[in-house]
């Protein structure tokens, strides 16, 4: 893993507000070490710092938490999961039958939406689960599950 | 039937090989997203019965009417499909958030994802692998059970110690013979030679383990092998070469036998009797955990 960089105080704080701007919650990620590797964002702990700090190969570190594409921001699963809980804004609702053809690949509708923009990314929720974070178009919602995480039955 | 003879001497006369007759998963509910009780309740609700491991309240044996490893909870990082046994050496090493941990020989993931949980996602965990292919298994576990204290490294267990980095405990799951799953493919193709590679090799991640050890810390050192060569011997060797002294395992509602104390002629020392083997049956994998501190 090629550490890009470390976020500074004042960029976690606009990623903070990145994130609020996108999904209408306030997170703290303060409390956290923040970091760039390619175009991912990732979130460990603080203590993390002092194995970086020596001088030894990383293969990877901390969670994924998704990546930012022109101001707007992809959440992975775990991402989605974190934000997803008090989001106000870009959530989907998806039923039963949606959410399985969901998480198996396929692009779904939308059964309820929370103040969503179209051509953002939306964290898909169905029932009480979180099932990650997907681009809503104006007729379906894009799937972007990761092949990794996709089932094949429940 | 060699080899049945040779485990008769370990575990007595009475021992047999006897694999499940029907399917029943062990999982290990992954809190560090959701509670045992509405795991127990979602997997109800899908149709499964479920039995908790009495010896650990997150480890659930569950009987399910479809493949729990395609499931929803699975995908979405809710539980971690693990044998009980495998549980035990984390329970054993009983991490806190305060302390830095290091795994040595930490892919698939299973215990480093267990030790997260029981830190709450908090402190430091290094977890290593000499195999960079089975990192990526490692890391896909590390990003769906969602955690965040770990930082993977892929260098050789062996000179690990040759970073400088020094840790408050060890937990020390070593490659090994892998016999305890009683896997016919897996006793079949063990023979003593495998034995004695993987022998030496475990010695060597034991003492690289002992010099990464500030004074005081502690290693668990386990294996799902019931091959003495691999457990009683290396840990005898522990003591005699190494220094370092066993402690007792106290686990409620944990069955286990202690130790053995000879084999093949061979004395070992005294306090071999703390170190403990879980003994193969249907539902648990046979394995070796020992406690050990360095003073």
């Amino acid at each position: 893993m090629q550490i890009k960089k470390i976020l500074s105080k004042k960029e976690i704080e606009e990623l903070e507000k990145l994130i609020e701007k996108n999904y209408g919650v306030k997170i703290s990620l303060r409390d956290y070490l923040v970091f760039t590797s390619k175009e991912k964002i990732w979130i460990a702990t603080k203590e993390c710092a002092k194995i970086f700090s020596l001088n030894i190969l990383i293969n990877s570190a901390g969670l994924n938490f998704g990546k930012i594409r022109k101001g707007k921001i992809h959440l992975t699963i775990e991402g989605s999961q974190i934000v997803g809980r008090y989001a106000s804004k870009n959530v989907v609702f998806i039923n039963k039958n949606s959410a399985e053809k969901f998480l198996k690949g396929s692009d779904v509708k939308a059964e309820k939406e929370i103040n969503c923009e179209y051509g953002n990314f939306v964290i898909v929720k169905s029932e009480d689960e979180i099932l990650g974070s997907s681009l809503f178009l104006k007729d379906k919602i894009k799937n972007l599950i990761p092949k990794s995480r996709r089932t094949i039955r429940f | 039937m060699e080899k049945i003879e040779r485990y008769r001497k370990i575990f007595g006369k009475n021992f047999s090989i006897s694999l499940p007759t029907e399917k029943i998963w062990t999982i290990r509910t992954n809190t560090l997203k959701i509670s045992v009780e509405s795991l127990i309740k979602k997997l109800n609700e899908r149709g499964c019965t479920i039995e908790q491991i009495p010896f650990y309240k997150e480890g659930l044996w569950v009987k399910a009417p479809y493949n729990l490893s395609y499931s929803i909870e699975h995908i979405l990082g809710y539980f971690f499909i693990q044998n009980a046994s495998s549980m035990i050496p984390a329970l054993v090493l009983n991490p806190k958030k305060s302390e830095t941990i290091l795994d040595l020989c930490a892919a698939p993931g299973a215990k480093t994802t267990q030790i997260a949980a029981m830190m709450k996602n908090e402190g430091v965990i290094v977890a290593n692998d000499v195999e960079r292919e089975r990192l990526k298994a490692l890391r896909g576990n590390l990003q769906r059970c969602g955690v965040m204290n770990v930082v993977v490294t892929n260098m050789d267990g062996t000179k690990f110690w040759q970073t400088g980095l020094k840790f408050d405990k060890i937990l020390l799951d070593v490659p090994c013979t892998g016999t305890g799953t009683l896997i016919p493919r897996v006793l079949k193709s063990v023979n003593k030679n495998s034995i004695a590679r993987l022998s030496k090799l475990q010695k060597k991640l034991l003492i690289s383990a002992t010099k990464c050890l500030n004074d005081n810390g502690i290693i668990v050192y386990s294996t799902c092998s019931l091959e003495p060569e691999e457990n009683e011997e290396n840990v005898d060797f522990a003591v005699r070469k190494l220094g370092l002294t066993i402690e007792k395992i106290k686990i409620d509602n944990l069955n286990f036998m202690p130790a053995l104390t000879e084999w093949e002629g061979k004395r070992f020392v005294n306090e071999i009797v703390n170190a403990i083997r879980i003994v193969p049956t249907e539902r648990m994998e046979g394995f070796f955990i020992c406690k050990l501190r360095k003073f």
